[in-house]
């Protein structure tokens, strides 16, 4: 598997991406693939997120200072998945969960919610790991995508993601991977919270 | 074990074409009705019925229709031939804020009329992202099952191996064996095994669809939970225009009034609330203020053991609360919640002041799987017996029942759930109780055999209106007519004619609003949304609502019929209960609030006047109190 610690930049190199330690493990592919959903292997090794409510403000991709990206604090989040709704509202114009590209990973009897989505990370793990080129960086807008003509639904690609923030539609088997809804994203919208945020990197 | 496949007829997106013509497509609905005989595992669908859908939306108001069609007058709650329906609404599992819950119906096993209950979480979603609008269980398995749905697939698994754990172990071994946490399970605990009569049904570990037994009803089919995970998406008729409107009420949500204190602590706020007026439920209803109330309030919650705010599916109010509860005694005590119901019910009524061993109360009650209301009830009960000399300890098996005593009500608890000794008199309920014990009628708390939610109605006239006629017995959920309690005189003229109505202590004009707050309550359960936003909060009104459904389903709602479709549901929801009995003289409350003078404020309950300008209001019998044939024909309930 992936290294336990994400590339972070700079002096957080040793925090989680969600502020509160580092990342424990990815998770296994087959369950992954085969139960449509990664199931919760890789939350804050402090536990609980309720350590501390103050966000860590990294980012992966050092650009310009103009790139905006969705960061996400877990102990904000209270799990309810409207972030998921909007996503597939926005993305398919139907409620749903299946076909989120934003997915909150909820474990009831430890009340922990830790929202996953991409972080269009600037050497992508997924695109490199992508058979076919499905998977390209548009550089000029710092966005992962995905070309879906090209896509074989091999799930490399979600196998690759050390954060669990890819997984495959359920019925097409294709890569679902946010696109920021270019530049005005419906989960952030949604949520009340402020557990998950669209700002821009220092 | 058995397996069985079911392949709905619709396809699918939810395309039917049923009775409306070729194209036909119903938005916003899963579109499928599934049914499981659980005697010979038979498992079939058919498309959901727009005429039935249009004329009771779904949920509570559906699963009234299918009660009322399919179950016999005087059909035993326990028995096979009890129907148990799951039903979702058209709002369930949308962007609605709150649009999170599902009800739970049958012929109740505690009460012997209609059993109904209700739970917010990720289970009534997760269910009509199967594609299932509706579930309509019946017969009885030969051994212990589980009922997996997934999407179109559907399967009765062997559960002779969860039969004996509790809700929380159930749900988190059926997690495990299907291989995925998003698995949303109902389950039941031991104490719906063990045949208690008030067991519920537990959605999402501390999700209680608690009310009428319904529990005890799925034990006595032998089955043990039921796992839901849906991968469809469910189109809308005008998904532009309904998440315009949606952002309104989101926006109308962020600007209320009592947001903040909503989202800090969801309806433990109450707690202070209700004390500051007189209504809680103090020693039994011997007191309308506990003097230590501050000590087991939301407040205190917050401050001592909230660890983050949580919310229901979709949800813009995150009033629930998740609580690690440091305290030595109960090592790991983690949950979520407890609402004001289960907080009220192991502080004030049983005179209990230490919030770590109410809130291990509630989580023995949420494991167990029995609603913490009618358990509270027969402790309370129990105590005030003692407390006047009509019950020995001995005749309790030896325990301490003085007020508050923790080790009584500890063992009570796990005496009820497992029913041994004295638990197994109390875990029919109180009205039984008092019959078998031949003391204490007149003391035991119910109306209809349902036992009295956590307020003292002496307090609040219309909720005290509300809990005599609700249709599951004495229940706030059927109305919750807060109105009463919002002081603007101006705002009861404009609605009702009546400056009064705004007036808790006041009686003209509360016939009218229960019946407006009944009708609301009826369509926030068949649309499968939260009363909090709906009924409390009220984000919309009859004309929102019809504009929000027309978004929703393309169907041409105006607001006059979305308050007849709640009107609908409430009347057949009477001749259902009627059909088992029920008249007039069943429309009451305990002796206590009728007759004795709360201490300190002085007052009763005058119900028979709020009756008589009720059932007129309703245009219902003022003698019988039954439906009259002029208004079931305006409502087409003639042959219904």
């Amino acid at each position: 598997m992936k290294p336990a610690t994400p590339a972070c930049c700079g002096a957080r190199q040793a925090e989680c991406w969600s502020g509160h330690g580092p990342l424990r493990s990815a998770s296994p592919l087959a369950e992954r693939f085969f139960l449509g959903r990664p199931p919760l292997g890789s939350q804050c090794a402090a536990g609980a997120c309720g350590a501390s409510p103050e966000p860590n403000r990294l980012c992966l991709s050092v650009g310009d200072g103009s790139m905006k990206r969705i960061q996400i604090h877990p102990a904000a989040c209270s799990g309810c998945r409207a972030c998921m709704v909007a996503c597939v509202v926005r993305h398919d114009g139907r409620f749903g969960t299946a076909t989120s590209r934003i997915y909150v990973a909820k474990a009831d009897a430890a009340g922990t919610d830790e929202p996953r989505v991409c972080r269009h990370c600037r050497r992508a793990p997924c695109v490199a790991a992508c058979p076919t080129g499905a998977l390209h960086r548009d550089e000029e807008q710092g966005v992962v995508r995905v070309r879906g003509a090209e896509c074989t639904g091999c799930g490399a690609c979600a196998q690759a993601c050390p954060f669990g923030a890819v997984t495959l539609h359920p019925q097409a088997g294709t890569a679902l991977i946010c696109d920021l809804c270019d530049g005005d994203p419906a989960c952030v919208k949604r949520c009340a919270t402020g557990a998950i945020e669209y700002v821009g990197c220092p | 074990m058995g397996f069985a496949a079911a392949s709905p007829a619709n396809a699918p997106e939810g395309e039917t074409t049923f009775g409306f013509g070729e194209g036909f497509c119903m938005k916003s609905y899963g579109g499928t009705v599934l049914r499981v005989n659980l005697t010979d595992g038979m498992v079939r669908s058919h498309p959901t019925e727009p005429e039935l859908a249009r004329a009771f939306l779904g949920g509570r108001g559906l699963n009234i229709k299918r009660l009322w069609d399919e179950l016999p007058a005087h059909t035993d709650g326990l028995s096979p031939e009890n129907i148990l329906v799951l039903g979702v609404g058209p709002l369930a599992g949308t962007l609605f804020p709150g649009g999170a819950r599902f009800n739970i119906s049958a012929m109740s096993p505690q009460t012997g009329i209609l059993g109904d209950a209700n739970a917010g979480g990720f289970f009534g979603p997760e269910l009509k992202f199967t594609g299932h609008d509706q579930v309509i269980i019946s017969g009885r398995a030969e051994r212990p099952v589980y009922l997996w749905i997934h999407d179109d697939v559907v399967e009765l698994r062997d559960a002779r191996g969860l039969w004996g754990k509790d809700t929380r172990e159930s749900t988190l071994a059926i997690q495990e064996e299907l291989g995925d946490r998003d698995v949303q399970v109902a389950a039941i605990g031991q104490a719906a095994e063990n045949g208690v009569r008030f067991a519920g049904v537990f959605a999402n570990l501390n999700r209680p669809a608690a009310r009428t037994g319904m529990g005890a009803v799925m034990a006595s089919k032998n089955l043990k939970a039921i796992a839901v995970r849906g991968t469809r998406l469910i189109p809308a008729a005008d998904m532009a225009r309904f998440v315009e409107i949606i952002e309104r009420l989101d926006s109308i949500i962020y600007n209320h009034p009592e947001y903040v204190a909503r989202r800090r602590l969801g309806t433990t706020r109450l707690i202070k609330a209700l004390n500051a007026i007189g209504a809680l439920p103090g020693r039994h209803f011997q007191e309308g203020t506990c003097a230590r109330a501050d000590a087991v309030s939301g407040e205190a919650i917050e401050a001592q053991y909230k660890v983050k705010s949580k919310a229901c599916f979709a949800c813009t109010i995150p009033c629930s609360r998740f609580l690690n509860v440091n305290d030595p005694r109960y090592p790991g005590l983690r949950l979520e919640g407890p609402e004001y119901e289960p907080l009220a019910a192991f502080t004030a009524r049983v005179g209990n002041f230490d919030l770590p061993f109410a809130l291990h109360c509630v989580d023995l009650c949420n494991r167990y799987g029995i609603d913490a209301i009618a358990t509270s009830e027969v402790i309370s009960w129990s105590m005030e017996l003692y407390q006047r000399g009509l019950l020995r300890a001995e005749e309790a098996d030896g325990l301490d029942l003085t007020w508050g005593c923790q080790e009584t009500i500890e063992a009570l608890i796990h005496k009820i759930a497992h029913r041994e000794g004295y638990g197994d008199l109390l875990a029919d309920g109180v009205r039984a109780a008092a019959r078998k014990l031949g003391r204490g009628e007149e003391l035991a708390m119910h109306a209809k055999g349902l036992e009295v939610f956590q307020a003292d109605v002496r307090s609040i006239k219309a909720y005290g209106l509300g809990n005599a006629v609700a249709s599951r017995g004495a229940d706030h959920l059927r109305s919750e007519p807060w109105f009463e309690l919002s002081g603007d005189r101006e705002e009861g003229v404009r609605r009702y004619g009546i400056p009064e109505t705004a007036d808790r202590l006041a009686y003209r004009g509360k016939g009218l609003v229960v019946k407006h707050y009944e009708e609301m309550a009826a369509i926030s359960d068949a649309l499968g949304i939260c009363k909090n936003t709906y009924n409390n909060m009220e984000v919309l009104d009859w004309q929102g609502t019809a504009e929000l459904l027309q978004a929703a389903t393309g169907w041409d709602f105006t607001g006059e019929e979305v308050q007849r479709i709640g009107e609908r549901i409430v009347n057949l929801e009477r001749l259902f209960i009627a059909r088992e009995g029920i008249t007039r003289r069943d429309d009451t409350l305990p002796r206590r609030f009728l007759q004795e003078p709360l201490p300190g404020w002085g007052s009763v309950l005058e119900l028979e006047p709020m009756l008589d300008e009720y059932y007129r209001a309703r245009g219902w019998d003022v003698a019988t109190g039954l439906p009259t044939s002029a208004k079931l024909a305006e409502l087409g309930l003639s042959h219904g």
